[in-house]
């Protein structure tokens, strides 16, 4: 069990964590999500022990050890991945035999047994991040960090990684991560919303979308910009954003009903009425709601 | 594939080999003009080495790129880069410079004169939101931040050709909104073409066109709705009953499914092209299943699966 108390850090004057305050429960899979500089790698460096907190307090009780996957690729590149990995072993002085069947084990696990001669810098970024997935696994912790593992890894690669972490959740393995990926954060059994340092809300991604509180259409049409010109200026709708290939409207309050039939009216002639419907909002119509109220 | 109307750029058999290695090969496509054109593919799979050399950074070992009715990037090299902006995923502003001195450097690098980058920096700082920030360290920026000021510099010159390689890459989905909102501003009102490279499959929706590049090699091209034309009706997206994960390796071992996965809290399977019929007995058996449309994703996916199994076959 992680469990933050309080916890704030300052950098002179930026204050990169406010006031935190949450338990992360053995077994989770928890996703920490939030904009560019909302303290989540600041929070990773408080439970990784390679920060203190100004104030408040981190306990990871019950905890054997931790494995750490940093956002910034953290192997040596002019070692060879077995190098890297066989280097890992020494200075957490490790068994050399069982350590390298561990090593052996991991790396075909995720794909790389072939490429153990390789120099780590010249690796794809998709290869990179399960290297230091690897790394990180070595000392068999039973508590795994990740900060934002698959930033700049395409979508085949990530979906391997994400098979990866899957696999180690069921095995039992706590994870907290942090992602730019809504569709990652639909994973976690619960997720927390960090924005300029304090977390906004934490919950499972139900009571999360349940929690939204405003009105939410959905409009399918191909004259993507034709459709936004006319809702934009209307007084009830206060946010026009484009989700892959629909639109998504938001409305300033009221209920779903409350604007279909103003956002029906306003796209007469353009758009036929079932092409307009209410939805659940995505974790992602979250994200961009949380981080417009606080800023 | 639908023929392009107005071509910008023409890309014909470029080749570009880094001694054994050959990281474009005979790479053929048109930049039609005042579109995004989506360049899609793996990590190391040659994409920003294509850019570089249709940015005319870099030269091909061998073939041809033409464009701006009649130019030949190899031999009016300078006039090209002045017609074009380039921006990268590795951060290229020098951090201990303020943010507004970087501008003029980059500025006086495509000969603006002084007013003229005055009147610009004042303009692009206003539209990409960082005004408040020209004073301020670049080392101090955040990524987002930092990534608007990376295009306000490739955009001071007014290029019709814009090049983005990973440029959202470590930006948060609001800040990557903003980003394509603009994009499509540019695209849209200043009739600017676009280059970009994403790993966002949602971004790569919202291009006009799109190439898939593998190992080198552009294996599939058009728009998007075409390009999901293949795997319609193959999909199938279950909530399943009970614990999904447990329901992969069974799902994974049928014959009728060539890709099964955790898609959010759902399971999502990819028929094979002959199974569809066996795919949706199948699939109701694992929960409450439906058909769905093909994500970029899933046509990305079974793209790099073909051409990884092709590749496999060959070398055994």
């Amino acid at each position: 069990m992680i469990a933050a108390e309080s916890l704030t850090r300052s950098f002179g004057r930026t204050v990169a964590l406010r006031d935190v305050t949450i338990t992360i429960g053995t077994g989770e899979m928890f996703a920490l999500i939030g904009p560019d500089g909302a303290g989540k790698t600041t929070f990773f460096r408080i439970v990784t022990g390679a920060l203190r907190p100004s104030s408040g307090s981190i306990s990871t009780d019950g905890h054997r050890s931790f494995g750490f996957v940093p956002q910034r690729f953290s192997m040596y590149p002019d070692l060879s991945i077995d190098e890297n990995l066989s280097l890992r072993a020494r200075l957490y002085g490790l068994d050399k035999a069982p350590a390298k069947a561990k090593a052996a084990a991991l790396l075909d696990r995720v794909g790389l047994g072939r490429f153990g001669a390789r120099l780590a810098g010249n690796l794809s970024g998709g290869m990179k991040q399960k290297l230091a997935l690897c790394s990180a696994l070595l000392t068999t912790p039973d508590l795994l960090l990740l900060d934002e593992p698959t930033t700049g890894v395409d979508p085949m690669s990530r979906r391997e990684f994400w098979t990866m972490l899957h696999q180690l959740h069921h095995d039992g393995l706590t994870i907290v991560v942090s992602t730019p990926y809504m569709d990652e954060a639909e994973y976690a059994t619960r997720l927390g919303f960090l924005h300029e340092g304090r977390l906004l809300d934490v919950g499972a991604r139900t009571e999360i979308l349940d929690r939204y509180p405003r009105p939410l259409l959905e409009v399918r049409s191909t004259q993507r910009s034709a459709v936004r010109t006319r809702l934009v200026g209307l007084p009830e709708i206060d946010d026009v954003s484009l989700f892959g290939t629909v639109l998504h409207v938001r409305g300033r309050r009221g209920s779903d009903a409350s604007i279909v039939g103003s956002v029906r009216a306003a796209l007469d002639g353009l758009v036929p009425a079932d092409a307009i419907s209410a939805i659940r909002p995505s974790l992602e119509d979250v994200f961009v709601l949380h981080g417009e109220e606080a800023s | 594939m639908t023929p392009v109307a107005d071509t910008l750029v023409q890309v014909r058999d470029v080749t570009r080999r880094f001694g054994g290695f050959v990281a474009a090969d005979a790479v053929s496509f048109d930049v039609p003009r005042g579109q995004i054109f989506g360049f899609l593919g793996p990590n190391g799979s040659g994409k920003s080495t294509t850019i570089r050399m249709l940015a005319g950074l870099l030269a091909p070992t061998s073939g041809r790129i033409t464009g701006f009715n009649g130019l030949d990037v190899a031999k009016d090299t300078e006039r090209w880069k002045l017609r074009t902006g380039y921006m990268s995923q590795k951060f290229s502003l020098y951090l201990d410079l303020r943010v507004e001195e970087n501008l003029r450097f980059f500025g006086s690098i495509y000969g603006l004169s002084r007013s003229a980058l005055k009147v610009r920096i004042g303009e692009l700082s206003m539209r990409l939101k960082f005004e408040p920030l020209l004073s301020s360290m670049t080392r101090a920026l955040s990524t987002g931040q930092r990534q608007r000021v990376a295009l306000a510099a490739a955009l001071l010159h007014e290029p019709e050709l814009l090049f983005l390689d990973e440029p959202t890459g470590g930006v948060d989905p609001r800040g990557r909104r903003m980003f394509w909102d603009l994009i499509y501003e540019l695209a849209g009102s200043r009739k600017m073409t676009v280059l970009v490279t994403t790993h966002y499959m949602d971004e790569a929706e919202q291009c006009d066109r799109l190439a898939f590049i593998l190992n080198g090699k552009i294996i599939a091209e058009g728009e998007p709705d075409e390009l999901k034309q293949g795997l319609r009706g193959r999909i199938f997206e279950v909530e399943a009953h009970g614990d999904p994960f447990t329901q992969l390796p069974a799902a994974k071992q049928a014959a009728a499914f060539e890709d099964a996965y955790l898609f959010g809290v759902r399971l999502r399977l990819v028929a094979t092209a002959d199974g569809t019929r066996e795919a949706a007995r199948l699939a109701a058996t694992f929960g409450r299943a439906q058909t769905t449309e093909p994500s970029l994703e899933d046509v990305f996916v079974s793209l790099a699966r073909r051409q990884t199994a092709a590749l496999e076959k060959v070398a055994s």
